[in-house]
């Protein structure tokens, strides 16, 4: 189909190849002129900008990092969860080909519950466990502007969920990429990968931009090394639309298809607990999503943003199967008030209605339900001291029908000490509402060996939700400084302390004997809400351009969470773990002949225990993820790339199965990447 | 291969969504052809980092205002051009106007972060990072022959007298005459009508 499309625009390319080469360069010898350019002149200049937004955000009175388009490129990574890699504090464990457990300051799991990840403005995860199925999020990588990764609470700007953090992932507008762009990848594990973007206009108001990306991806490993058997691929193919209508509006379009085709070897519990029965699935997904959104600039400054969307997807997963549609529209207004204020406000709605896939192990209770959300915010930022320092308030009020009122009020205080001094604290309260999982799902999870409790009879570990399972709060307390002692270093800490009210356990609710097929007991067990728990943590990261053509970049973070799992030794559906101690440390060299030489090593301490559905208890021990990345544009449009992952070892595990599934191990691979502009 | 098989979606069946592809990507394909030719027919501009743009506009608005003071005022040396805030255009307009003169007189580049170590300027760029504090700081320069430049949204219509705006991909900007010649400088009539807005009831070169 590429080549379809190669031959067809051709022509059209070495035309668009012709004129780009001849800007680049211009733009070389531009920087001189400019300021001998007529003004004429100047208003017929096209202007990009890069840097602006980032420089904003530093000013955050947040634990925020950007992860930018550069870092994308010279990471080498090829997906959207694996990307997260790269904001510090954030621990990245692959479970499988295609599942990722992700969460910033503890609580990781498949079904991490407390990290809030937004795609241009639109929610992804799914109310029927509050994770993300960051599978069906295949973006083409180089279409991302920027990925905001805020850890801890957001809720008081970003809603329920945004616990222990905020991921924004924001794609460029279609204004930022006008020609073609061809991209394809082959490789040992990476498969397959090609994408195909093409950004053009039809005036100098309507700009757009097509995308479709293809990803086939090997299985993982077991941990003997053979293959794990769940190779996956997926396509997707979009559209965004940058319209600006006159001179202070603007509307903005996304759609996006996708499908996706996984194959899986799952192990479901049976009668009789020394034995599993295991079974090659194979399933795929549908989504669909349009997004539109209404910007406009008000004389007096202030910016009003109407946005809505539709979400649909259909999973056809064995294990947690949903089809679901979403409908949410929100407005959102900023304005500036005289004598240093500034006001965000806004509200929104949000319908969610699914159908869940019942199985023999699995079912929801109803399995259809509609979900709806109401929301407010309100947030004043106060100017003080001459202006070197802020005071932020503000509160979101949330009603859902699954956790009722919730306020989430927050209180943050920046102080610029000077230009190269800043600190900041805040004090904020956020709400995890229950799930759907939480309060109607029905699951066979494990087949316990006889006791005497249990007459000797194998036990049927049935966990049965509980519709009156109530929100989870966090208390935080955070502070942070940001210093730049000399121009090519900066520094940036964050220390934290979370309480959390209540964490979910498990409780056995009703025991029932059953004589057929063979005789057992049946344990019903229910979330409830047991004690609460305190996580403290601090995360530094140092940035170091060490010469003109070599920057370093490193982070270190550390948790200390209670173990919860030795004070309780019965089942328990919460943990508060992650690795105690995370870090990476990346080098970005620039090296004579225009080759890129980039070196990343990621570390993630030793796992105690993730076990969450059964008794046994097991870990993941400690381990490093090393990636060299060599790069060289041949022409100005060409590039190609070489890139090795997980040099270290043949193939290591970075997290514990989850559910029926088992987990896979990476494997060590290369690719190689070739890019065509035009 | 396994894509291609048909899965039983309600609205959409695989084939279906398949065949769905490939017509919106070919009517996608032509929409794209048809408009790059539409743009390749078009003089392509050259491409500048937007601060850079921004620096040449405010050395060039300089070149179409007076300063009576120079005329008379022998002592100057140097022509101050202040940037007021925490992101001073990422040093683009020593880049852009290292070297240059502006009236007879060599362009010295000054950043502060307040307003106090910038009050002597001849003209005055305000970032973006002041937003919040634009009132004040146009308070705090009213009646002086200072030329004010930003773009930070609204600032013509609060009080400052050279706005800087992007539209699209380009960047355009709006004159508040009255505000200007309060302070005494003499603004030429070649930047009010290029101007996209002028504020002011005698508004010759009304916008185009």
């Amino acid at each position: 189909m590429t080549a379809q499309f190669t031959r067809k625009l051709s022509p059209i390319l070495l035309m668009a190849a012709t004129l780009a080469g001849t800007a680049a360069t211009c733009s070389a010898q531009l920087q001189a002129d400019l300021a001998d350019m007529s003004l004429e002149e100047l208003l017929r200049l096209e202007v990009t900008s890069v840097s602006r937004r980032q420089q904003q955000l530093s000013r955050a009175p947040a634990a925020i990092y950007v992860i930018t388009q550069e870092d994308i490129r010279r990471s080498g990574l090829r997906s959207l969860p694996e990307l997260l890699r790269l904001a510090p504090g954030v621990h990245v464990a692959r479970i499988n080909a295609y599942t990722w457990a992700i969460s910033a300051r503890g609580f990781n799991g498949r079904i991490a519950s407390k990290m809030l990840v937004l795609i241009d403005g639109r929610t992804v995860y799914t109310p029927l466990f509050s994770g993300v199925y960051w599978e069906m999020h295949d973006l083409p990588l180089g279409d991302i502007e920027r990925i905001e990764v805020i850890r801890g609470p957001g809720a008081t700007m970003w809603g329920s969920n945004a616990v222990n953090g905020v991921v924004n992932i924001i794609t460029k507008s279609a204004r930022d990429t006008p020609g073609g762009f061809i991209e394809a990848v082959g490789g040992t594990v990476e498969r397959a990968f090609g994408s195909f973007g093409y950004g053009g206009k039809l005036n100098e108001s309507f700009f757009y931009r097509l995308y479709s990306k293809f990803t086939k991806s090997d299985g993982m490993s077991t941990p003997e090394g053979a293959s794990a058997g769940d190779d996956w691929c997926s396509s997707h193919t979009g559209l965004r639309v940058d319209w600006q209508l006159g001179e202070r509006d603007e509307l903005t379009l996304l759609a996006d298809v996708g499908v996706a085709d996984f194959h899986r070897l799952a192990e479901y519990p049976t009668l009789n607990p020394l034995e599993r029965s295991s079974e090659w699935q194979q399933y795929n997904n549908n989504s669909s999503d349009f997004l539109a959104r209404w910007t406009h600039r008000h004389r007096s400054g202030s910016i009003s943003v109407l946005q809505g969307y539709v979400d649909h997807y259909d999973r056809r997963d064995p294990l947690l199967g949903e089809k679901r549609r979403t409908f949410d529209i929100e407005y959102q207004n900023q304005m500036t008030i005289a004598s240093g204020h500034l006001w965000s406000w806004g509200f929104g709605t949000r319908a969610s209605k699914d159908n869940a896939l019942k199985t023999v192990y699995s079912s929801l209770r109803p399995a259809r339900r509609q979900l709806n959300w109401f929301h407010a915010f309100f947030q004043d930022e106060i100017l003080l001291a001459e202006s070197h320092a802020a005071v932020t308030l503000g509160a979101k009020t949330e009603y859902t029908e699954l956790g009722g009122f919730e306020l989430q009020p927050s209180a943050q205080f920046l102080w610029e000490v000077a230009p190269v001094h800043t600190f900041w604290a805040s004090i904020s309260r956020a709400a995890r509402t229950p799930n759907r999982g939480e309060q109607d799902a029905v699951i066979w999870m494990e087949t316990a060996a006889g006791t005497p409790e249990s007459f000797y009879l194998p036990a049927v570990m049935q966990y049965v939700g509980d519709p009156s399972y109530g929100s989870q709060h966090l208390f935080a307390i955070e502070a942070g400084w940001r210093h730049q002692p000399h121009r090519r270093l900066g520094l940036d800490l964050a220390v934290f302390r979370n309480r959390y009210d209540r964490i979910r356990f498990m409780e056995l609710e009703s025991t029932q004997v059953r004589l057929a097929p063979t005789p057992h007991v049946i344990a019903a067990l229910s979330p409830v809400h047991g004690p609460g728990a305190t996580t403290w943590g601090a995360e530094l990261l140092v940035r170091y351009e060490a010469a003109e053509f070599w920057r370093l970049s490193g982070s270190y973070s550390w948790l200390s969470a209670p173990r919860i799992a030795e004070q309780f030794a019965f089942f328990r559906a919460e943990s508060t773990e992650a690795p105690d101690h995370l870090a990476n440390l990346r080098s970005q060299t620039s090296m004579p002949g225009r080759f890129e030489l980039d070196l990343a090593a990621y570390y993630a301490g030793s796992m105690v225990d993730q076990a969450r559905w059964t008794l046994v208890q097991q870990g993941v021990p400690a381990s490093i993820r090393l990636d060299l990345r060599l790069a060289r544009p041949l022409t100005e449009t060409l590039e190609w790339s070489v890139t090795a992952h997980d040099l270290l070892r043949g193939h290591r595990a970075e997290f514990q199965p989850e559910g029926f599934s088992h987990s896979s191990e990476i494997r060590r691979g290369v690719y190689v990447r070739v890019q065509w502009r035009y | 291969m396994a894509l291609l098989k048909p899965s039983s979606c309600a609205w959409l069946s695989g084939p279906d969504l398949f065949r769905f592809f490939r017509r919106s990507l070919r009517a996608g394909l032509l929409v794209a052809v048809l408009a790059n030719t539409v743009a390749a027919t078009r003089a392509a501009g050259p491409v500048v980092e937007e601060s850079n743009a921004k620096a040449a506009f405010t050395f060039s608005f300089a070149k179409f205002v007076g300063w009576p003071k120079f005329l008379t005022d022998g002592g100057r040396s140097t022509f101050r051009l202040g940037i007021l805030g925490r992101d001073p255009l990422e040093g683009a307009m020593e880049e852009v106007v290292g070297g240059k003169t502006l009236h007879g007189l060599p362009v010295e580049v000054v950043y502060g972060r307040h307003l106090s170590e910038l009050a002597d300027c001849d003209l005055l760029f305000i970032t973006v990072s002041e937003a919040l504090r634009l009132r004040q700081h146009l308070a705090g320069l009213s009646g002086l022959p200072v030329l004010t430049v930003s773009d930070v949204p609204g600032f013509v219509e609060n009080g400052g007298m050279i706005g800087l705006r992007r539209e699209n991909n380009r960047l355009c900007f709006e004159v508040n005459q009255p505000a200007i010649e309060q302070v005494g400088l003499v603004v030429s009539s070649r930047l009010l009508a290029l101007a996209r807005v002028v504020v002011g009831e005698s508004a010759p070169g009304e916008s185009q």
